[in-house]
């Protein structure tokens, strides 16, 4: 595969709406399509891909290449057992003395400027798409990382609380993010209940119409729906989840996103 | 009085940072103890208006303590000429109908100007330096030394507000800042974007406004460095 993809974030307004789970399947599907792919894991303040794919060995991170403790960007991709996906993982939040206080302002600026050097040389390197894990909410780590994609994704589970505390905040950031450069931004909805009668219908659709209209008004492009799956919630209670098993339980729309990127950008693959 | 000699000071303080010497500095215009005006026939300085006080008067700088304006001026700097009534008994006067041309600084801006008092003492150094006095005679303005100086006011009054627009910059850490960037003049973001969307660098010749480049330069937020003998612009 030599067409050069580019870089997808995958955000949320706040914790718990499935960005990694979401990230791991477009990076997989990626892969499966034969994109040389990697993930980084850049939620610095709650990694946890390495719970998904855990790590093969022992390695730099994402964090020792922003503080330029390692400067060749080749040490930081690890493999795992999907052939084509790569991973860059994060280091565990530090405790003690600089338990919540280790990261000025100047410590983001800078890491914005190394993860956008990063993010060059990772395409420079051969890979064809970089997907970001991002934190989610209102940081200057999540903004950081919008800022490095040209493509993102909002990943929303629905619930009013959840994306309307935001919506302001939305709407500013993406004009902002789009002034800066030429972007496509999608949402998509994560575990949407399945109604099992027309009462429960009419709420879930009365609720997608309302938040579907404002984020089109934000300039947000439609990703599409993953319905709710006991499968995948009992998966995630295992010690070892098996992301194949998810996969194919979130197969068809998250094939149908990457489609929806992949052909905004002009590529065709199968 | 040989205004060759001791004809204009430059005084720029706005707050405590205490007289500030320009034009034929080290002739004795100031005291900087006590703040006492010696000599200087024209001077160039710059005040808070204080709208509070309801007597229309401009508080400081140090050698001028309180100079009465003819009105009230709020909303706009204002930059006139005006002549300190002699009084003899007060150590800060002259007395000798010093002509005065200053910048005043509207109350309601006061808060906003005050992080910029070194830009602006640079701004005043720059332009004052340039008023041109070789052929005005002794003991008399001339009305081309007073044109000159009304086209420098002026001047001085554009480069402020100009500075007022970059002085984000100037106090800025890095240019890797998004709300920085976000809040600039265009003309400046699209530079300042261009930059860093380009984290290692670009050759100069892509940036075509040279003006803004090395305002980005002296404000430290852009390292100029050459590859290959060709001229690269990092960002900070």
């Amino acid at each position: 595969m030599s067409d050069q993809i580019g870089t997808l974030t995958v955000y949320s307004t706040r914790g718990g709406n499935g960005k990694t789970i979401t990230s791991v399947m477009l990076a997989t599907a990626a892969a499966k399509r034969n994109l040389k792919t990697v993930i980084i894991d850049a939620d610095l303040e709650a990694p946890s891909l390495m719970h998904l794919l855990k790590p093969v060995r022992d390695g730099p991170t994402w964090v020792d290449f922003l503080e330029e403790n390692v400067s060749d960007i080749r040490e930081l991709p690890r493999e795992c057992n999907i052939p084509n996906l790569d991973i860059i993982y994060s280091p565990l939040p530090k405790v003690g003395k600089n338990f919540l206080g280790w990261k000025t302002k100047d410590w983001w600026q800078q890491s914005l400027k190394r993860s956008m050097i990063a993010e060059e040389e990772l395409h420079d390197i051969g890979y064809d798409l970089v997907v970001i894990d991002n934190q989610s909410g209102t940081s200057l780590n999540s903004v950081n990382n919008m800022v490095l994609a040209d493509t993102s994704v909002m990943v929303i589970r629905p619930a009013t609380y959840g994306v309307g505390a935001a919506e302001n905040f939305i709407g500013e950031m993406y004009r902002v993010l789009r002034d800066l450069k030429p972007r496509q931004d999608y949402y998509m909805w994560n575990q949407v209940h399945v109604p099992t009668d027309d009462h429960e219908s009419l709420i879930l659709e009365n609720f997608l119409n309302r938040w579907d209209e404002s984020m089109k008004l934000h300039g947000l492009l439609y990703g599409g729906k993953i319905n709710f799956s006991t499968k995948l919630n009992l998966g995630l209670l295992g010690e070892t989840p098996n992301m194949m098993d998810f996969f194919e339980e979130t197969r068809k729309p998250i094939d149908s996103l990457l489609d929806k990127l992949l052909q905004a950008k002009g590529i065709e693959t199968s | 009085m040989d205004l060759n000699i001791a004809e204009v000071c430059i005084v720029a303080n706005l707050q405590t940072m205490g007289p500030l010497y320009v034009t034929d500095a080290g002739k004795g215009f100031f005291d900087n103890n006590s703040g006492m005006l010696l000599a200087a026939r024209i001077i160039i300085t710059s005040g808070m208006g204080n709208q509070a006080s309801g007597m229309n008067k401009l508080h400081g700088p140090v050698p001028i303590p309180e100079l009465e304006l003819d009105q009230q001026y709020l909303c706009y700097f204002y930059i006139n000429e005006m002549t300190q009534k002699p009084n003899p008994d007060t150590p800060y006067s002259t007395g000798k109908g010093t002509y005065i041309v200053c910048i005043v600084i509207p109350e309601e801006i006061k808060n906003d100007i005050r992080p910029y008092e070194k830009q602006i003492e640079d701004i005043l150094n720059l332009e004052g330096k340039g008023i041109e006095f070789s052929e005005t005679m002794s003991g008399e303005l001339t009305t081309k030394l007073t044109e000159d100086i009304s086209v420098r006011m002026k001047s001085i009054f554009e480069h402020i507000m100009q500075s007022f627009d970059l002085a984000p910059l100037f106090e800025a850490t890095s240019l890797f800042n998004l709300g920085l960037i976000a809040n600039l003049p265009p003309h400046i973001s699209i530079i300042a974007k261009k930059l860093i969307l380009n984290p290692k660098g670009l050759p100069e010749r892509d940036l075509k406004d040279n003006k803004v480049v090395n305002t980005l330069i002296n404000a430290d937020l852009v390292t100029r460095v050459t590859k290959d003998g060709e001229s690269w612009l990092i960002p900070r």
